[in-house]
């Protein structure tokens, strides 16, 4: 059994964790929810033995793993008594093959190399590592080459790879899981179930982190909630349901965001002609979508199967052919400055590595876009020689989007490394709006985001919708939120639309073009 | 790194070392005045060079190793102005508009070679300036400036490699505006073309294109993304280090008093980066102010390890402490800085 009691945590003057125990024992799915800034993560370094923790001061209670003390100082420490990790973030080696990334630190070699150099010079054992993963990859349901290179997989493929070199390690006791299912679609998500439902048949105990309460409850037996800091809830899955879960969270009902009326305009302002669009991933072929004004559209697919090629082709990320007409102008030479220029606004899927400036404040990122594409927050001075950036007003404009949009942060000069994961999100919507945007993209809005978040989000967008005109193209793996807020939905499959349907269609049949 | 009282550990082992030296010339009868004074003027000669690698490290490229490249442009603008008998202070501002268009042509020219080898910028910039420097030897003895005390005495043909600046514009910005405080000098004109100079480049980073320089520097796909023309910005903001570094030589030259050619610049963007380095091992936030302090440290430890190892050790011992000094400290300065972020 993996015993955590009373273990608390602070960062300077915040309490990160006060008093947190939980057990977890062998074959057990324990379930960890709670909203971001809630302590979970911090729990996950505890327990996977991050420097981070010992950087800023360790940590108090006791640990005990098979009724031994657990107190990893390093990762290491926490691999070694049997704990693995599977992280939101791919944490792997990009330029190195599935298989060196799986099987790194725990190389087999060559039994007469490693006679006549010792271990650290013996040759690598290259056809048995091959063997053990496509054993591995077997074993799991996922179909990949073994050889190729981790950066060049998708994301959903590279949470496998992640959750494989887990599963390969031999000491592996207990396995805790951040967000694994953050960046999958549902047909992926019953595909890692399915792993994990085997896991626990073989005595591994697991911590599910998570911000989806309904793959939770499917899931753990049973739950801990965590709300700041402390432990707010512990339920077992069969006594608890989505609404009593998410008031223990948050302590509020829950109100679900909801499309009220649909849009009535036919006046398309996105045409695609025979528009293909080719990412390093995936790629369409042969689109015909005309998208209208004030609509919220909704795009869909598997992954791999077009959606993220979709968008970035829209954005003139990625080669493209065919026609793109926005606002009645064919687009020559699609490029985002082009785009931006026709009043187009995009919000990526990735806020650390496309959306922020992570270093700088929350000012500057709500900003930034709106002082460069639309000469907003400028002061002429001296003299109109040079056009500067109007700090004060862009505050004042800030603060206004903090308190609109339901921002928590310590003030508009804090910067959105900072932030939680929900926040940061908030920010870069808050930025892309200050655009006045006549066309909104956004990829992924609620990924990895905690579910009052999630609706605060959604909200943002039916408000703009409603309130600026904004046809709004929403691109996501999540039909439930899609379903929530859009007026069609269109499904990609193979790189082709294969059906546009309402957000009244059932889930069978998306589910039957999806796959 | 952080102490207790909030203090980094640079920051300490740094202010230490500065005290002991002090503390060392006082005990060795070294003239503090004379000391500050020098450490003022320094400040300025060096000043303009070490803030001119702030807009090329803002956009993300690094250490301008090819600062040859800004001086180049420098010296030519100088050249133009002495060949032409400019003096007075007329002629130094003369000089730095001379300047311009060669910077401005140089650092296009730059900008492309440096665009072309995004990622490795800083080790493309050292061969870039090493270069330039062997390429312009061959135009500083074939030059037609006419000159006489800009070419060989004997023959009359190419550039001398040390031009005095005497009879046109060395020392007047030393000069102008100076105010004497006993036996100290305080160089307020020089000063005051330094503030001006940093005041200007923080407006910059105020504009549109200033704050597309550093948004480019710490995520490039982000700029990408909110329109921002990667190479375009990103020759802008080495134009303007071009331009910068031939200010800089300017003001450094003026007050050594001699324009110095061939071989001279090979090795001057090293002193620059360790002035920098040790700024951003100071101050985290802001680089003008990085390059500011950076330059006060890095010259207050060159002027007093001078005389002190010459009181000390061997009386030739200071250029070779020196040396050890700027590349110890670059060294260092590395050691506390984080990998820069793209």
């Amino acid at each position: 059994m993996l015993c955590v009691d009373n273990v608390s945590k602070s960062f300077g003057n915040l309490k990160a964790l006060d008093h947190i125990s939980l057990r977890i024992n062998p074959g057990e799915i324990h379930g960890l929810l709670g909203m971001n800034g809630s302590g979970k993560s911090t729990l996950l370094n505890i327990l996977s033995g991050n420097p981070l923790i010992q950087k800023t001061g360790g940590y108090s209670g006791n640990m005990l793993i098979q009724e031994q003390e657990y107190a990893p100082l390093t990762p290491v420490c926490a691999i070694k008594a049997g704990i693995g990790i599977v992280r939101q973030e791919s944490a792997l080696i990009p330029g190195l093959s599935i298989t060196e990334n799986i099987k790194l630190s725990r190389e087999k070699t060559v039994p007469f190399t490693r006679r006549l150099l010792g271990s650290h010079f013996a040759y690598i054992d290259k056809s048995g590592h091959r063997a053990d993963i496509v054993k591995l990859f077997k074993h799991i349901g996922v179909d990949v080459n073994p050889e190729e290179k981790y950066q060049n997989l998708s994301i959903e493929l590279k949470h496998f790879v992640e959750l494989a070199r887990e599963i390969d390690n031999p000491r592996l006791k207990y396995l805790l899981l951040d967000e694994p299912t953050a960046s999958l679609n549902k047909e992926d998500t019953q595909k890692l179930f399915k792993i994990l439902l085997g896991l626990s048949k073989k005595k591994i105990g697991m911590l599910f982190v998570s911000h989806k309460i309904e793959e939770v409850l499917s899931l753990c037996q049973n739950i801990t909630i965590m709300r700041d800091g402390k432990i707010a809830g512990a339920l077992t899955s069969k006594h608890a349901d989505l609404d009593k879960v998410y008031e223990c969270m948050t302590l509020q009902k829950r109100v679900k965001a909801l499309r009220k009326t649909l849009s009535s305009s036919n006046h398309p302002v996105v045409v695609l002609r025979d528009f293909s669009a080719n990412t390093p991933m995936e790629s369409i072929k042969d689109i015909h979508l005309e998208i209208f004004q004030e609509e919220i559209l909704g795009v869909t697919s598997l992954s791999g199967h077009g959606k993220n090629a979709f968008v970035q082709g829209l954005m003139g990320l990625c080669e493209t052919k065919g026609a793109l007409i926005v606002n009645d102008r064919r687009m020559y030479d699609l490029n985002p400055v082009r785009m931006i220029s026709e009043g187009v606004a995009y919000i990526p899927e990735d806020r650390h590595t496309m959306g922020l400036l992570l270093n700088q404040s929350v000012t500057e990122n709500i900003a930034f876009a709106a002082f460069q594409s639309r000469n907003k927050f400028l002061k002429k001075f001296p003299f109109n020689l040079f056009r500067m950036f109007d700090s004060d007003e862009a505050r004042k404009y800030a603060e206004g989007c903090i308190e609109k949009y339901h921002i928590r942060c310590e003030s508009v000069a804090q910067k959105t490394a900072t932030l939680s994961g929900g926040n940061q999100q908030k920010v870069c919507i808050a930025g892309a709006i200050a655009t006045n945007p006549r066309i909104l993209i956004v990829s992924e809005p609620t990924r990895g985001i905690d579910v009052s978040s999630k609706e605060v989000i959604l909200n943002i967008f039916l408000d703009i919708n409603h309130e600026l005109s904004t046809t709004i193209i929403v691109v996501s793996s999540e039909l439930d939120e899609l379903k929530q807020v859009c007026d069609r939905i269109v499904v990609f499959h193979d790189g082709r639309i294969r059906a546009i349907l309402p957000p009244s269609a059932s889930d069978p049949e998306f589910a039957k073009h999806l796959c | 790194m952080l102490t207790r009282k909030g203090f980094t550990l640079p920051q300490i082992i740094i202010s230490v070392f500065i005290a002991m030296m002090f503390i060392a010339a006082f005990y060795l009868h070294i003239p503090i005045n004379i000391i500050l004074n020098d450490v003022m003027v320094r400040l300025v000669m060096n000043g303009v060079l070490v803030l001119s690698l702030v807009p090329i490290m803002n956009a993300g490229i690094g250490i301008n190793f090819g600062l040859p490249v800004a001086v180049m442009a420098g010296l030519l603008g100088m050249c133009v102005a002495v060949n032409f008998r400019f003096n007075g202070l007329a002629g130094f501002f003369i000089a730095l508009g001379f300047s311009i268009p060669f910077s401005v042509l140089f650092g296009t020219v730059y900008s492309y070679g440096l665009n072309r080898v995004k990622g490795r910028e800083e080790i493309a910039s050292a061969f870039i300036g090493f270069s330039v420097v062997s390429a312009m030897n061959i135009f500083w003895a074939t030059a037609p400036f006419s000159n006489p005390v800009m070419l060989w005495p004997i023959g009359g043909k190419g550039m001398r490699p040390t031009i005095t600046l005497e009879p046109f514009f060395a020392k007047t910005l030393n000069r102008i505006f100076a105010i004497h405080i006993g036996e100290c000098i305080i160089p307020a004109g020089m000063i005051l073309l330094f503030v001006v100079l940093c005041l200007l480049l923080s407006i910059f980073f105020k504009t549109k294109i200033g704050k597309a320089i550093t948004a480019l520097g710490e995520n490039e796909i982000y700029a990408v993304i909110n329109g921002i023309s990667v190479g375009k910005t990103r020759a802008c903001a080495i134009i303007l280090s071009t331009i910068l570094g031939g200010f800089g030589i300017i003001v450094y030259a003026q007050s050594y008093g001699f324009i110095e050619l061939y071989d001279a610049p090979l090795l001057v963007a090293f002193p620059a980066a360790a002035s920098i380095l040790i700024g951003g091992a100071i101050i985290k936030s802001n680089r003008i102010l990085q390059a500011i302090v950076g330059t006060l440290l890095f010259q207050t430890i060159y002027i007093l390890s001078s005389p002190i190892a010459n009181e000390l050790l061997l009386p030739e011992s200071a250029e070779i402490l020196r040396m050890f000094i700027a590349n110890a400290v670059i060294l260092y300065a590395l050691t506390t800085q984080r990998p820069m972020t793209r």
